[in-house]
């Protein structure tokens, strides 16, 4: 752990110093989130995020896919402090930040989170043009400079002006997600964290915030992490892309190159269960257990790959040991042994040639 | 495959909601309005929905967030506000649900028709375990079942909804799960009595594609072991291919499309179809996503005309004059639109 941060720290002055903003805004350093549970009526940990190292570079999009249950709501949530981190370390702009206690107020202004469940976000009792201005008077703008602001995020999420009135109860599911979208838009953060934000929305709103999402980060070099169980979504939004399974991240690399070079056995069937558009694919009324391997729990995950109980490639090696980060091909990370060459590419190695 | 010729057989029978008596319709709704009633004024957010769902067919609702299609729902269940007004038939196997009094419509909620509600937060109680929960609504349906037994059917249900170690999973408070998990624990609750019409709004939404192909071929298990009828609303264009026969199109409170999922989803016929089908991003796009230009109508306004005129690249005067008529398009094939041809009978 103390050899990924000195890499981490050696690679910071302007190294990749051209014009494009490649510098990491947000950097996570094995960043892990353990909870504690009870398992038959004994106490079990839960391991919900496992050593997660992650950039977010400036004006970029970071992907996060994975199986319902991976972890990806939970590292959303320690990123912009709302859970502790267990262990593991956070840079925004390059400097340290708290990962298991308070942070300062313009640290937590800079990030923004839209929620999963657009609802347990919003408070029933008050409109939503008193939801999405009141991050905004907390920073002590004047009401005229927040009715605007209001109308303006509020319609480019597509809802009409006239909806400022209403109670959350009053709106259907997407328009509850536009207005979390919108609040999370109008304190002008420098990182937003979406979560399942565009799932709830119909193809053609869904459109419509993908471009006004691509639109600010053009103008104002925002910076997204955007997770989502769409992968066409992922794919077209995304700069990067990280896979995670049982709480690791099993892969990562540019969308394109992932997509179309997919190296990990969990990713390449997380790729291959797309479902398309033509009825006539369907495999529905196929029966349920044959080649439906039991997915394992993260209370007690596989020694050695966590993926190894489903992988079709398993071999004796993935029980015993955790497959290392190897760089399969230039920015192209995979955690598996089908990679690894041999001893000698350890972590460090491995971190080393990505920097 | 195997099943087209029944899925052809029953097609026939959904769409337009012809309910003859041969093949037993389990859900029959007729000219359904729901209006939400207000001192603001009244918003209609289903203005006029008639279909029919045969035993063990699947029909799916895409549309406009907004449209009216939980409103639709959640008015067949009988959930909504007080001073919501609710018109139509809603008939359950031949029983009109809005004529039933309060104690046997609830009676037959869970138990004849069940619903899997969009949010699963707000469908599940967060004081209480999952297993508290779900072990009451087994308790509901089965009567005088024993603690011990309603524990494990709870964890036959949340096996069946592939949840890992459900033994653990029983102990944990809905926060202390995924939005997948919670998701699916609704489903669980959803399908626990075995009901004979199941109403899902986004069942899939926060599931991953795997799980998710898991859980529609779950659906389909379920329904051909009762020969129930499914009603899912989607905004997933890629479940409504994999789990429907049918697909419906909703655009401000009204079906704007109806006909097989093959017909709808690969040869659209109304505009707004076209256009949602279009803004879907598809595998490997690098152009950005075209949404359908302008907003939708206020649903406490609607326009005298088509109400997709004022976003219709089709419009022609007549479009804006009058509601514009359903036109059948190819068999037990319609579209709500002036323009809409009969192309594929020709053929
Ligand atoms: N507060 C909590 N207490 C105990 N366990 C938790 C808590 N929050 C999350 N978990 C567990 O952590 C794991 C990861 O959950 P998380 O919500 O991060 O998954 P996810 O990847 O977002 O899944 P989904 O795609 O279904 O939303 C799950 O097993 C979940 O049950
Ligand atoms: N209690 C209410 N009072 C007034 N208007 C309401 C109320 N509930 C819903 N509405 C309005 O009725 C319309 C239909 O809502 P509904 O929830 O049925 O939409 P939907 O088609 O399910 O959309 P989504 O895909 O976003 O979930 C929306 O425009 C909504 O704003
Ligand atoms: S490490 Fe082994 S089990 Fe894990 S994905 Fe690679 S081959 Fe499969
Ligand atoms: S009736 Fe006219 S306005 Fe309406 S969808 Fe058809 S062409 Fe467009
Ligand atoms: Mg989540
Ligand atoms: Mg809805």
């Amino acid at each position: 752990m103390p050899e990924a941060i000195t890499s981490v720290q050696a690679e910071q002055p302007g190294e990749n110093g051209n014009s494009l903003p490649k510098r990491p805004l947000l950097e996570l350093i094995d960043i892990s989130k353990e909870f504690d549970v009870r398992d038959n009526g004994r106490r079990a940990t839960l391991s919900a995020v496992n050593e997660v190292s992650l950039k977010v570079r400036t004006g970029r999009t970071l992907g996060i896919v994975g199986e319902s249950g991976c972890g990806k709501s939970t590292l959303a949530r320690v990123i912009v402090g709302l859970h502790a981190a267990s262990s593991g370390e956070m840079l925004f702009e390059n400097r340290q930040i708290e990962t298991t206690g308070r942070r300062p107020r313009k640290i937590v202004e800079q990030m923004q989170m839209v929620f999963q469940d657009p609802s347990s976000a919003l408070n029933p009792r008050a409109t939503v043009g008193e939801s999405i201005g009141f991050p905004l008077r907390v920073q002590g703008a004047s009401k005229k400079e927040i009715d605007a602001r209001v109308k303006q995020v509020i319609t480019d999420v597509g809802l009409p002006a006239s909806y400022v009135g209403n109670y959350p109860h009053q709106l259907s599911g997407g328009q509850r997600q536009r207005v979390n979208i919108a609040r999370a838009l109008a304190l002008q953060p420098k990182l937003v964290v979406l979560d399942e934000a565009v799932s709830a929305l119909d193809k053609s709103i869904q459109a419509q915030v993908l471009n006004l999402l691509a639109d600010l980060q053009r103008d104002y070099q925002l910076t997204y992490v955007f997770i989502s169980h769409d992968l066409n979504v992922v794919e077209y939004i995304s700069d990067e892309v990280a896979v995670m399974y049982l709480g690791q991240v099993v892969e990562e690399g540019s969308a394109k190159a992932l997509y179309e070079n997919p190296r990990h056995p969990y990713t390449q069937l997380l790729l291959s269960s797309i479902p398309t558009l033509d009825p006539a694919q369907s495999n529905r009324d196929e029966p349920i257990g044959a080649g439906d391997s039991e997915i394992p729990s993260p209370i007690s995950p596989p020694s050695g790959c966590r993926f190894r109980t489903r992988c079709p490639f398993v071999m004796d090696i993935c029980s015993e040991v955790l497959p290392p980060r190897v760089e399969a091909a230039p920015e192209h990370i995979v955690a598996c042994h089908l990679y690894s060459e041999g001893a000698e590419r350890n972590d460090g190695a491995v971190a080393a040639a990505a920097s | 495959m195997s099943t087209t010729t029944g899925v052809r057989e029953r097609v026939e029978s959904m769409s337009r909601g012809d309910s003859s008596s041969e093949t037993m319709a389990s859900l029959e709704v007729r000219d359904l309005i729901t209006e939400f009633r207000g001192r603001r004024g009244h918003v209609r957010a289903v203005n006029g929905v008639s279909f029919t769902v045969p035993r063990g067919g699947v029909l799916a609702v895409i549309g406009e967030s907004g449209s009216g299609k939980s409103a639709m729902l959640r008015s067949i269940i009988g959930i909504n506000p007080p001073s919501t007004l609710i018109e139509g038939n809603i008939l359950l196997q031949g029983k009109d649900l809005l004529k039933m009094s309060q104690r046997d419509r609830r009676r037959a909620r869970g138990r004849d028709i069940s619903m899997v509600f969009q949010d699963p937060l707000t469908a599940l109680d967060p004081v209480y375990t999952v297993e508290r929960q779900l072990v009451e609504t087994i308790k509901k349906h089965h009567e005088g079942i024993s603690n011990a037994d309603a524990r494990s059917r709870a964890i036959g249900l949340l096996e069946l909804v592939q949840i890992p170690s459900p033994g653990a999973r029983l102990k944990a408070y809905p926060s202390e799960l995924s939005g997948g998990m919670r998701q699916r624990v609704v489903i669980a609750m959803a399908i626990a009595g075995r009901p004979q019409v199941i109403l899902a709004d986004e069942p899939t939404t926060a599931l991953d594609v795997t799980v998710q192909a898991r859980i529609v071929r779950l659906f389909r298990q379920i329904q051909r072991e009762v020969d129930a009828g499914l009603v899912v609303v989607t905004h997933d264009l890629g479940v409504a291919a994999e789990l429907a026969d049918e697909v419906a199109v909703m655009y401000a409170g009204r079906f704007v499309e109806h006909g097989s999922a093959t017909q709808v989803l690969t040869t659209p016929s109304h505009p707004y179809t076209e256009g949602l089908i279009e803004a879907n991003v598809r595998a490997g796009q690098d152009r950005r996503p075209r949404a359908i230009p302008g907003a939708p109508p206020s649903l406490k306004r609607l326009p005298a005309g088509c109400a997709f005129a004022p976003r219709c690249a089709y419009a022609i005067a007549d479009c804006w004059s009058a509601p514009a008529p359903i036109r059948d398009t190819a068999t037990h094939h319609w579209s709500r639109c002036l323009l809409a041809s009969n192309a594929a009978t020709s053929s």
